[in-house]
């Protein structure tokens, strides 16, 4: 299943908006601009990791 | 600005020869992922209700660089839905111009091989556009190498701007010689790759010249906004992508590897510029 370009794309856009807005929900006590930029940050950075490994997988 | 013109004048060469190569394929594509990266970068500034940067010229040359990163048979509608991608997901959400950890065209060119796995292929031949392997993809699955010096003047088939390692050579030269970029980063990873090559018992010089190691080197790696400001960092960040990229070559699962070196690094850029950071007494 992960050889399907449309699951590879749904299931990266699904864990960005995890990391996204977990990150910001729990780090929300901070200054909130800062919280923003740092799930921005880290939901790309998952978003290369995610890539990468999924091609690893897959070939 | 000056920058982005500096680096457009020094494309000069690479570009004129992939249109030279492959004609009407490659200028298609070019203005494509041009337009589609500039219209990108304009719409989410107005949709988001911020100032309107595109006269800066970074979304062109995004557009430009993800182009050279293209195989002549991409489908147009992979290049403009990926090239978008790169510039909103790995340039816009971070704030833009000059604010981004990742290259957006390497993240474009990563989504394009993630969602449209076989955008890339067929590969053409540069001289009568059917279908052929890459010098990369042959050696990586028969151990072949082309000639040297095939490789280093443009006589292979390849991506639009890998073609030939003496124009990408010319132009890196001249932001050496303009400091538009850093050496160190270029030299590095060269060097890497030569001393990994050595090791392995190959050539050396056809794993330079082949695939998109210099145009990584010189255009992609030397990016000022997703690369290390301090020497040492740097040294350290050409040294890493040069391994990436060597390891993927012998023992990764594509051919090619500068995409994958180049933007994991990118990761490490905050942490090596607080590193090396100079301390003041």
């Amino acid at each position: 299943m992960v050889a399907e370009p449309i699951f590879r794309v749904i299931s990266l856009i699904i864990g960005m908006l995890v990391i996204g807005f977990g990150w910001y929900k729990i780090n929300n006590g901070q200054e909130n601009k800062r919280a923003k930029k740092e799930a921005i940050k880290y939901s790309v950075i998952f978003a290369v990791l995610y890539m990468v490994v999924i091609l690893g997988l897959t070939g | 600005m000056k920058m982005m013109k500096g680096v457009l004048l020094a494309l000069i060469p690479v570009t004129a020869y992939s249109l030279y190569a492959f004609r009407l394929s490659a200028f298609i594509l070019i203005i494509a992922s041009i337009a589609a990266a500039v219209a990108a970068e304009g719409l989410y500034q107005k949709l988001t209700d911020k100032p309107l940067k595109i006269n800066n010229l970074s979304a062109v040359v995004t557009g430009l660089l993800f182009a050279f990163t293209l195989s002549p048979s991409t489908p147009i509608y992979a290049a403009v839905i990926s090239v978008a991608v790169g510039v909103i997901v790995a340039k816009e959400l971070f704030g833009g111009y000059a604010k981004n950890l990742f290259n957006p065209a390497l993240f474009g060119r990563l989504f394009l091989i993630f969602a449209f796995p076989a955008a890339l292929s067929p590969w053409q031949s540069r001289l009568d556009l059917t279908s052929t392997a890459t010098p990369l993809t042959n050696f990586w699955d028969t151990g072949e190498m082309v000639a040297v010096s095939e490789a280093f003047l443009g006589q292979i088939s390849g991506s639009l701007g890998e073609l030939s390692a003496l124009l990408i050579l010319l132009g890196g030269a001249y932001l050496i010689y303009k400091k538009y970029v850093r050496w160190r980063i270029p030299a590095s990873i060269i060097a890497t790759a030569f001393v990994f090559a050595l090791i392995m018992g190959h050539n050396p010089l056809f794993h330079i010249f082949t695939g998109s190691l210099m145009i990584g080197s010189f255009f992609f790696a030397t990016d000022p906004m997703t690369s290390p400001r301090y020497p040492k960092g740097q040294i350290i960040f050409g040294i890493g992508v040069g391994l990436i990229i060597m390891s993927m070559r012998f023992w990764g699962w594509l051919p090619e590897g500068v995409a994958f070196g180049i933007l994991i690094m990118n990761i490490f850029v905050p942490v090596l510029d607080n590193k090396f950071k100079p301390q003041r007494n």
